[in-house]
């Protein structure tokens, strides 16, 4: 799957056969209210293209998760089905600690809401996919972990190559965040790949996808 | 009355503020700002610029243009500069906290206004009102459809008419009731919470026309009327409509909103390219049917571009000139990028221009690359243009080889661009010999090239009045040859530089101070540097994030006043002095208390790796005085009397702490300070030497195709050859040593076979696992292309093999032991 952000992508000749697309469609500030800020860059793609609606959340100093902040965040993030051939939804929010059983109710709610057959997926933080994860009481098919922007130049160095072994919660471990950027950590035959590229994917960037011996990146085979 | 024309306005050309990105965006410092000045972006726009980059950005570029070409910027220009500055850089949540303190919104402004005439056929609207839409087709992409100052227009119309007639007046009811029906168009018509499991979507709703009046209604009422009849269409994204509308209007000499309507004519074709998937060029759709959008993106252009002329012939549009000529520039940005590049220059150079920050908005556009098919290939400015400012941006912008990715390999331009660049920057130099082509000439040479020494005689005759006088006189040293004459001409400088100029500046002549140091004492008074910024993103570098930590030993790290070490501090203390020299620079009171922690450390780790014990000894009173956790760990150390009691508390201590590693940092300091975990397993070291910085590892599997970037450091010049040999001894012998995890358990199990009744070893095979278990890991290789790992799954050294052996010889040789019970499972 390659993550297409708020850049104007041109993604038609990516091979739709092989890859999906996860898009962010919109941003959420949560503070004493909700914000929507929703895509503003075109996007264009391939017939076919197995899409992924995602919604980037992020809290305002005044955060304060009541139940009218968490009702109004799910049926934002659930009105992303509506798009035009999206089939599933994905959530990225950076939760914190404090933050954890809001970002939890909100996908409880959202669970309800959504489509049978709409599959619910989050990114995750490295960190969450340990052992005895909060993530196992969420109603989400995948939880995918970020293995990138774990650090400055200096973590690079140091972390090399990327420990596949810290996503141990099952949930995470179907799948895999990765950035074009930086190294990989070892992937495996079984997993969802997410692929992230600062800046708008290239011609080239996109032929060098579909020369990629992955499999999984496809998002169907999400259920 | 007194009412203001209600006109849906353009607005500025609106560019996407990045949004964060993915992952967990740690922060990390940077000592030099690549993209833009940075700080206090008011002293720049009034001609303090500091040291030009390469890869700042097009307005930044535009200011510095400006002054070294003696055009300063009038201070209304300035303030426009800064607000443009902010505009781009600004976080959504920055926009969002202003505006809590800024005055009402339009939209907020005609909610309450509206409020004052009550419900009307049971509607009110309120705050959830929407004023966003997608554009049509097969469309992921929403635009703002009602822009805020047509509701402040709104709110102000309605507010005069309930003056003169009254709120409850039946035509002022009928007025807002057609006005509601207008904004009930600018969203897409679905609702929030549109449906629950199992039900399908609600169709969208059609467009929500305001009813058509009888005759007898008032004249006013039925001009206003028409004129919201045709908006409520051109909300709608019925253009055609609307147009038909705007030009039936247009001709009724007698509206209030026919010189408006004629506007709003171009408004709605403009519109209709942007929006409408018939019309766009980067809609979606079969090749065939984009095809037919770009054919139909640049007649409606094309057509918006005449009527915009006519309008500007015409006297009776004379009002409206201003808005006539924003709308032309959007038209002339798209149809014809080169001819409007040169206008935009030629304004972008007077101090008369009005709208300055505009101008600077769309030659960024212009400029900008992005894999937009609307938007033209940049312009290349005319050789013999008047302005110039095109030219000189575009080559400065083509020497910058500043990485854009965060493993550095991405450059946005090649050595070709940086050669073509160069030499074309050279020919406008030795053409004209104006100091703006001194200045990139500067920017672009080094030290052995022929034009050289003429550059440096040019830049020595600026006076330190101009305003490119920091950027030529640090080129100027920079070019110098490293010796005690050049030092003299740095030193006389810095002070000034010390007191005039940003931390951006202010780290590069500290870099030149460091390289040309005489001394390990002069050099260490050069190495602590204080961030330009902390950022999260590598090719922003401007945004600040706040974080308090502490270092190793407990000191407050405060971002904007701790110094950190930049790459080439960090590279030569880690690189390229010998450990005697390491200890010599822990002791001395010339590094700030929390860097000197960090040398200490890594002396003491290292001393204890290459078995030279006097050394560890020397740093033992500095790690103990930071953390007494030390003392009995080094004691043991320390009091060994035979090289075994040495090898096994030399690994013992090593082993105890989290935080101990080899090596200083460039930049951040450990996130998790002493011997706490860190929990992406960025404990003890996976290298014990990291490479040099300024240059990158290849990521085979990925960027093969992408060169790494080649920009190796100076080493102190103060360093002899005997030391840079020790130095290079010692370097070889830690790069033999593997991972922490590696190296503890590799270490710890021979320690067993030799010595199995040694009542330490248990100690040491626990410990081993401990570092195993939280540390780096070795796996097999892993070939993209095949999928598959490689090498052989026996391999001893593997994390997951050393794992089963520290188990196994716990679990055979020590059943009693704290760390067999501990360890219950082998990973």
């Amino acid at each position: 799957m390659l993550w297409a952000w708020e850049s104007p992508e041109d993604l038609t000749t990516l091979d739709p056969t092989k890859t999906g697309v996860a898009f962010l469609s919109r941003e959420l500030l949560i503070g004493r209210t909700v914000q929507v800020r929703p895509r503003r860059q075109p996007l264009r793609l391939a017939t076919n293209t197995w899409l992924m609606a995602v919604v980037r959340i992020e809290t305002a100093p005044d955060f304060l998760p009541t139940t009218d902040t968490i009702a109004e965040t799910a049926s934002d993030i659930a009105a992303l089905a509506q798009q035009p051939g999206v089939r599933a939804i994905q959530v990225d929010f950076d939760a914190t600690t404090s933050q954890r059983n809001f970002y939890a109710a909100v996908l409880k709610r959202l669970r309800t809401q959504l489509p049978s057959g709409i599959p619910l997926s989050i990114t995750a933080l490295v960190g969450w996919c340990g052992d005895d994860s909060w993530l196992r009481r969420l109603p989400i098919d995948e939880a995918v972990p970020m293995f990138f922007r774990m650090g400055g130049p200096a973590a690079i160095r140091a972390i090399r190559p990327k420990d596949a072994s810290l996503a141990r919660e099952p949930l995470c471990s179907g799948s895999v965040g990765i950035a074009t950027d930086e190294t990989w950590p070892a992937i495996h035959n079984h997993q969802r790949v997410y692929v992230f590229l600062p800046g708008s994917w290239t011609q080239q960037d996109l032929a060098h996808v579909n020369a990629l011996g992955y499999h999984g990146l496809r998002g169907d085979s999400l259920r | 009355m007194n009412r203001r024309l209600w006109l849906p306005a353009l607005g500025a050309i609106l560019f996407a503020i990045p949004a964060s990105s993915c992952g967990p965006d740690f922060p990390f410092a940077v000592f030099v700002l690549p993209h833009g000045p940075g700080g206090n972006y008011l002293a720049y726009a009034q001609g303090n610029l500091g040291i030009l980059q390469p890869g700042y950005r097009t307005r930044s570029l535009v200011i510095a243009f400006n002054y070294i070409t003696h055009h300063p910027l009038a201070p209304v220009q300035q303030q426009q500069a800064v607000a443009v500055d902010h505009q781009f850089l600004d976080s959504w949540q920055a926009n969002e906290a202003a505006k809590q303190s800024a005055p009402p919104s339009g939209f907020h402004t005609w909610i309450s206004t509206r409020a004052t005439v009550g419900p009307i056929d049971g509607y009110m609207p309120n705050a959830d009102l929407e004023v966003n839409r997608s554009t049509t087709g097969d469309s992921y992409e929403d635009f703002t459809n009602c822009l805020d100052n047509a509701f402040a227009t709104a709110a102000h119309n309605l507010s005069a008419l309930s003056r003169s007639y009254g709120p409850h007046d039946l035509s002022v009811i009928e007025w807002t009731r057609g006005q509601d029906a207008v904004f009930s168009n600018c969203g897409d018509g679905k609702p929030r919470q549109f449906f629950g499991p199992g039900q399908p979507p609600p169709p969208p709703l059609p467009p929500h026309l305001p009813a058509l009046l009888p005759a007898s209604t008032p004249l006013w009422l039925q001009q206003d009327r028409a004129y919201q009849i045709a908006a409520a269409r051109f909300y709608a994204l019925d253009f055609n409509a609307a147009i038909t509308g705007f030009r039936a209007i247009a001709v009724d000499q007698a509206s209030p909103w026919s010189v408006v309507s004629r506007y709003l004519i171009a408004r709605s074709l403009i519109r209709q390219s942007t929006v409408a998937d018939t019309h766009r060029s980067d809609a979606n759709g079969t090749p065939a049917e984009r095809a037919a959008a770009k054919s139909g993106f640049l007649s409606t252009l094309t057509q918006a571009q005449k009527e915009l002329l006519a309008m500007r012939a015409n006297p009776r549009m004379d009002s409206m000139q201003n808005d006539i000529d924003n709308l032309l520039d959007y038209v002339d940005l798209r149809l014809q990028p080169d001819a409007q590049a040169v206008v935009l220059a030629q304004r972008l150079q007077n101090p008369e221009t009005r709208n300055f920050g505009q101008s600077l908005i769309d030659l960024t556009w212009l400029r900008t690359n992005q894999s937009d098919p609307e938007k033209p290939a940049p312009p290349h400015g005319p050789e013999d243009d008047a302005a110039g400012m095109i030219a000189w941006i575009d080559d400065i912008n083509n020497l910058d080889q500043t990485p854009t990715s965060f493993d550095g390999h991405h450059l946005p331009h090649t050595d070709a661009d940086v050669a073509q660049a160069t030499a074309d920057i050279l020919r406008h130099w030795q053409t004209t010999h104006s100091t703006v082509w001194l200045v990139a000439a500067l920017m672009s040479a080094h030290p052995a090239d022929a034009a050289t020494p003429d550059l440096i005689r040019a830049a020595a005759a600026v006076p330190p009045s101009d305003p490119a006088y920091v950027t030529v006189t640090y080129h100027r040293l920079r070019l110098l040859p490293r010796d005690s004459a050049t030092r003299d001409q740095l030193l006389a400088v810095l002070p000034t530089i010390k007191q005039h100029e940003n931390t951006s500046t202010l780290n590069q002549f500290i870099a030149l101070d460091s390289a040309s140091a005489p001394s390990l004492d002069a050099w260490l008074a050069t190495t602590g540097r204080i961030p330009a910024s902390e950022s999260s993103f590598m090719d922003q570098g401007e945004d600040v994030i706040p974080a308090s930590t502490t270092d190793v030993c407990g000191t407050k790290i405060t971002p904007g006043t701790t110094k950190l070490f930049d790459a080439d501090a960090a590279n030569a203390f880690n690189r390229d002095m010998p450990l005697r020299l390491l200890a010599a620079s822990a002791e001395s009171s010339a590094l700030p208390e929390n860097l000197r922690y960090q040398v200490a450390q890594a002396a003491l780790v290292r001393a204890i790796l290459l078995d030279q014990p006097s050394v560890a000894r020397s740093m033992t009173p500095l790690l103990v005085h930071c953390r007494p956790a030390w003392a009995p760990l080094l004691a043991a150390y320390n009091d060994s009397t035979t090289a075994n009691d040495r090898k096994l508390n030399g690994l013992l201590a090593l082993m105890r702490f989290a935080s101990t590693e080899p090596s200083v940092r460039y930049g951040e300091e450990r996130r998790n300070a002493f011997a706490t975990y860190d929990e992406y397993r960025q404990n003890w070291w996976c290298t014990t030497v990291p490479q040099p910085y300024g240059t990158v590892d290849d990521i085979p599997q990925y960027n093969s195709y992408r060169k790494p970037p080649q920009t190796p450091l100076a080493k102190p010049l103060f360093l002899t050859t005997v030391d840079t040999s020790e130095a290079a001894t010692e370097v070889a012998a830690l790069e033999r040593i593997p991972s922490a995890s590696q190296y503890f358990a590799t270490q710890a199990l021979s320690w067993w076979k030799l010595h199995p009744t040694d009542p330490h070893t248990p100690d040491l095979l626990g410990e081993a696992n401990r570092v195993l278990r939280n540390s780096c890991r070795t796996e097999l290789p892993y070939d993209s292309k095949t999928n598959k790992e490689t090498g052989d799954p026996k391999d001893p050294n593997l994390t997951t093999n050393l794992a089963h052996a520290l188990f196994d010889a716990l679990h055979k040789d020590y059943p009693q032991s704290t760390w067999t019970k501990q360890y219950k499972s082998w990973e």
